[in-house]
């Protein structure tokens, strides 16, 4: 899945509209609800199970980007 | 080498599910800790829109106790008939005894009645069933009573948004018997420890104790929505398919899933990932809250309002979370009365 594709997801779960996201952002102050629904993206779009620990290292949008596609 | 046996109990029949829960009920958008807009957020992703909460002076044995009785006078039972009882709880009437010897003298059963508790939450009325089935199996016993009740809501703090909107209470009762003609159960089953403090009441009993001076701290109930989440994907499905493999069933086949109201965000995203149709997963998660281990007969109970009866139906029933602890149960039930449940 193309980067921009993946940023549009996010925009969802984080009830932003389509095309805010750039990937620079921070993830800091994303709280419990944005990062349970992260991990059902994960598993619901690309098939991946991504660990809490996995989610607490990713500092910035560009960083959980690299999570899910990699 | 010992072949592998099939996970299979014969000739028990689960014959009657009734609940019961406080009359006190919250309404989770009159909450005042929080903004509307937290409030929303945290609704529309627990599913939870109102509870049910005990008095401070009722337990979980007296919810279970209204239920059992509910249940006894509706079917006419003689209770000198039970021969077992089980109190699945985390939320005990003491650290010791155990509230199944209090409940048998409180309900009247025979001295000769075997009673004891099993601490699980989410997974305990699975693992109840399934052990009652295995202790009614042989004939020996003829009926057996599983009390299932929790009253989660008295260690929550509503300052603390990860439970403050989720838990309700609830207690019930169900009823096995040994039957001949009873299809036969299959279950499956699973424990994964390394994940027990992710859903912890850390205080209360002895671990902390040993930590304090003599003053035990206000017991509070801890839990990491993220990791009950990612173990639940992990686990659940291989659970609910291993039991179905199990049965020789595919999901068709299967009438109902009570499974455990743990969030309504993650039970459908399961039935989403599993691909199995709503109209086959009943919910008490938006009334009656994440109501612990009572969840799955409160769910069944409430069915009782379409149809008081579950006839010749194969049910599915599933508990995962805290320890993490997971059961899963598959049976078909000739006929299950259900009763709706009574508010005490």
């Amino acid at each position: 899945m193309e980067k921009q594709e993946v940023l549009l997801l996010l925009d969802e779960i984080l009830e932003l509209n389509p095309g805010t996201l750039t990937g620079e952002e921070s993830t800091q102050g994303w709280d419990s609800i944005i990062l349970i629904s992260l991990i059902a993206l994960a598993d619901e779009h690309f098939n991946k199970s991504i660990s809490v620990k996995e989610i607490m290292q990713a500092d910035t949008v560009n960083d959980v980007v690299m999570l899910l596609t990699t | 080498m010992i072949p592998r046996r099939k996970k299979i109990i014969s000739n028990v029949e689960l014959t009657a599910v009734s609940s019961a829960v406080p009359k006190n009920k919250i309404d989770n958008q009159q909450n005042s800790d929080f903004s509307d807009d937290e409030k929303r957020k945290i609704i529309s992703s627990t599913g939870v829109e109102t509870r049910y909460v005990a008095d401070q002076d009722m337990c979980a044995s007296d919810l279970c106790f209204y239920a059992a009785n509910h249940l006894f006078d509706e079917l006419e039972i003689d209770v000198l008939d039970i021969d077992i009882i089980v109190f699945v709880s985390q939320t005990p009437d003491h650290i010791l005894p155990a509230t199944a010897c209090i409940m048998q003298d409180r309900l009247g059963l025979k001295k000769s009645t075997i009673a004891f508790d099993i601490n699980l939450g989410c997974s305990g009325y699975a693992y109840g069933v399934m052990l009652l089935a295995n202790m009614l199996s042989t004939g020996i016993y003829k009926k057996a009573l599983l009390l299932a009740g929790d009253t989660i809501s008295k260690l929550t703090s509503p300052q603390d948004r990860s439970v403050a909107f989720l838990f309700g209470d609830a207690g019930s009762a169900t009823l096995l018997e040994y039957s001949e003609k009873a299809s036969p159960l299959y279950f499956d089953f699973g424990t994964d420890g390394s994940g027990f403090d992710k859903l912890i009441v850390e205080t209360g009993a002895f671990r902390s104790w040993a930590l304090q001076d003599t003053v035990m701290p206000k017991a509070e109930l801890l839990m990491s929505g993220m990791d009950v989440f990612s173990f639940t994907l992990r686990e659940v499905p291989k659970t609910i398919n291993t039991c179905m493999t199990e049965a020789g069933l595919d999901k068709d086949q299967v009438d109902h899933f009570f499974f455990h109201q743990a969030n309504k965000f993650m039970l459908l995203h399961l039935a989403k990932k599993m691909k199995i149709s709503l109209d086959k997963v009943p919910f008490s998660i938006r009334e009656y809250g994440n109501t612990s281990v009572a969840s799955i007969p409160l769910t069944m109970s409430t069915l009782a309002k379409h149809a008081n009866v579950l006839s010749n139906q194969t049910i599915l029933l599933s508990g995962f979370g805290v320890g993490f602890s997971w059961a899963t149960v598959i049976m078909h039930c000739s006929a299950v009365r259900l009763f709706e449940p009574i508010f005490i």
